[in-house]
């Protein structure tokens, strides 16, 4: 089990408390995003090959992953076997792919526990680091570093940054909503950094149980400002915090924002 | 903090807050993305039918064709990147109504510049390039899953509907629904309705069952089911008789007598046009109807599953004979102010409702 957050943060009426969450899961997590597994295995519309790190985790101030990094953890898990069992995840060690989609490349999941313990070992550092983008990020919105304002107001004050083309830094946005799978349909609370980084938590009452953590590169101001305000989807009969969105105080302030 | 609000005004409201400051800004220096990105809420704008403000039309008037073409290539930049994939499918899902939102606002910036959208450099790319995207999603997701897929976005699809062009899901077919029978009680009643479902039952009367059901059991479902069936009626637009039966009870459904006037473009007479309502279905009976009306005549129109009518009366006049093609049709005055419609089935049910005619 991996226990994230690392404290209990409290972010207006929700809180979020620290939780087991089954290795195999988080391994599966940090093989998709830092790892670039995801990136690599989803082809675009005009795509050609992708590479492991779109996702820019090799960009923060302090990189969760680098290419050195990747090379030498790659090896080593392809090296790893318990039990005669081996690593299962096709092209690993790739740094770009273009090719068909292979069944196998979310094999994380079904892990064996002895495998996957091992595996968690080599991958401590960029796990680590990936953890601590949680803890970082959810530490922007604590009581009472965060705002709770409306979507309208927020949206206005970052139109209102777009003239001098200042990217917002240090920011973090958290919404409420729904999102639909095959199967159900759940409420959660969604953060998104303008770093471009997008935390899901699973909604419970006002308990936020994280689901995952990934990147979509922002390049543009564009694309940073549809990222922020990119929000699950309200539904037909809205929650107490549908049109409100936890942001921080300070940037609050220092950009007008009303409540 | 107010209440929270339903999700279109939500985004109504998000999208007239963020025009209202993009109108205070002019789009010095310029960059392609921020363009991009203030047509395509243009474009949410419009298809939610915010308002939107003038100065927003004097600045993009002033943007370059060039200029206008590097928000266009950066559009083109968005939908080349829309993962293919079927674990991403949401993804490419809302890079396409993007494109939509995008392509209005484009165009409705072009006419604000006098200029036509086909004319700039690098629209027809885009719109293959829509194109494409169109077909490869036809091919692995029906447009019901798609608007689910959405998210917030699905709320503009009231207003455009590009979803339509992608292959229906027959197992949830809001058009196949038969409002009866279609749905039973405990899986319709569990699920919430989708926007196109509560549009479709508001306008059409279709999937009433479900509709009803589900807000029978949700009081904050039923208070917004009101609120917007008040809005649209409010708006003049078509209110289905089942949603205003279910609305306003057995009072009279109000029925505007106006016929629009408009100028021959041949001669300069000026001409009424008749004016078609739509009713909607006829629960339990199985049939729709539509009316239409001119300046002398109101033409009921009742489109039956073969066989099913036995006698329809409408505003005193009253029929056993069925028209051509499954379709009954009644004539009566329009000077007539309340009409009662009644149709029976050969089973022995009935449908029956006032009809309140007014200037």
């Amino acid at each position: 089990m991996v226990r994230i957050p690392q404290r209990v943060f409290r972010l207006g009426p929700l809180r979020c408390a620290p939780r087991d969450i089954p290795l195999s899961v988080w391994q599966a997590h940090v093989i998709k995003h830092p790892f670039g597994l995801n990136a690599l295995m989803t082809p675009r519309l005009h795509g050609g090959k992708r590479r492991w790190d779109e996702e820019g985790w090799h960009t923060e101030a302090h990189p969760v992953i680098t290419g050195e990094m990747r090379r030498e953890i790659a090896e080593r898990i392809t090296a790893l076997s318990s039990e005669g069992k081996s690593c299962r995840v096709s092209r690993l060690s790739n740094e770009e792919y273009g090719g068909d989609v292979p069944n196998d490349w979310e094999a994380c999941y079904r892990c064996p526990q002895q495998l996957a313990e091992s595996c968690a070992e080599i991958l401590k550092p960029v796990s680590g680091a990936y953890a601590s983008v949680l803890d970082d990020t959810l530490a922007l919105l604590d009581d009472p570093n965060g705002k709770l304002v409306s979507r309208a107001s927020f949206a206005a004050a970052l139109w209102r940054c777009t003239p001098s083309h200042s990217r917002p830094k240090g920011l973090a946005a958290l919404s409420v909503g729904i999102i639909r799978s095959n199967d159900r349909t759940r409420t959660v609370a969604r953060i998104n950094s303008s770093a471009g980084t997008r935390i899901e938590f699973q909604l419970d009452g006002a308990e936020m149980r994280w689901r995952t953590t990934y990147r979509k590169p922002v390049r543009t101001v564009g694309a940073q400002l549809a990222f922020l305000m990119d929000y699950p989807e309200t539904p037909f009969v809205p929650h107490t915090l549908s049109d409100l969105v936890l942001i921080p105080r300070l940037w609050s302030e220092e950009n007008g924002v009303g409540s | 903090m107010t209440a929270a609000q339903s999700p279109i005004a939500s985004i109504r409201d998000q999208v007239t807050s963020s025009l209202s400051a993009i109108s205070r800004q002019t789009f010095e220096p310029f960059d392609a993305s921020v363009a991009a990105l203030v047509i395509t809420t243009l474009g949410d704008a419009l298809r939610i039918g915010a308002t939107v403000p003038h100065s927003l039309f004097d600045q993009l008037s002033r943007v370059s064709e060039d200029q206008l073409g590097a928000a266009i290539n950066h559009a083109i930049e968005g939908l080349k990147s829309s993962p293919i994939s079927v674990a991403s499918i949401q993804e490419a899902v809302g890079e396409r109504d993007l494109a939509e939102s995008f392509q209005i606002g484009l165009v409705r910036t072009c006419l604000a510049r006098g200029s036509i959208s086909e004319m700039l450099p690098g629209f027809v790319a885009f719109k293959l390039i829509r194109t494409e995207l169109d077909e490869l999603l036809d091919q692995q997701v029906t447009q019901q899953r798609a608007e689910q897929l959405l998210g917030q976005r699905r709320w503009l699809l009231t207003g455009s509907d590009w979803t339509r062009r992608l292959r229906s899901d027959s197992t949830d077919d809001v058009a196949e629904i038969d409002s009866t029978t279609a749905l039973p009680l405990d899986a319709s009643s569990s699920f919430e309705p989708t926007v196109t479902v509560v549009d479709s039952y508001i306008r059409l009367g279709i999937a009433r069952k479900w509709v009803e059901d589900f807000a029978a059991n949700n009081d904050d479902f039923r208070d917004r089911l009101r609120e917007l069936i008040a809005a649209l009626h409010e708006a003049e637009e078509d209110v289905s008789l089942l949603a205003w039966k279910w609305w306003r009870g057995t009072a009279p459904v109000p029925v505007a007598k106006r016929v629009t006037k408009r100028l021959a473009a041949a001669s300069g007479d000026i001409r009424r046009t008749r004016r078609m309502i739509r009713l909607g279905r006829l629960d339990p009976i199985s049939a729709e109807a539509n009316l239409t009306i001119d300046d002398s005549d109101i033409v009921l129109n009742v489109f039956e599953q073969p066989g099913t009518i036995k006698r329809i009366e409408f505003g005193g006049t009253s029929t056993t004979n069925i028209g051509t093609d499954s379709t009954w049709t009644v004539r009566v005055a329009s000077s007539q102010a309340a009409m009662l419609l009644r149709v029976e089935d050969v089973r022995g049910q009935t449908f029956e409702t006032i009809l309140q005619l007014s200037e």
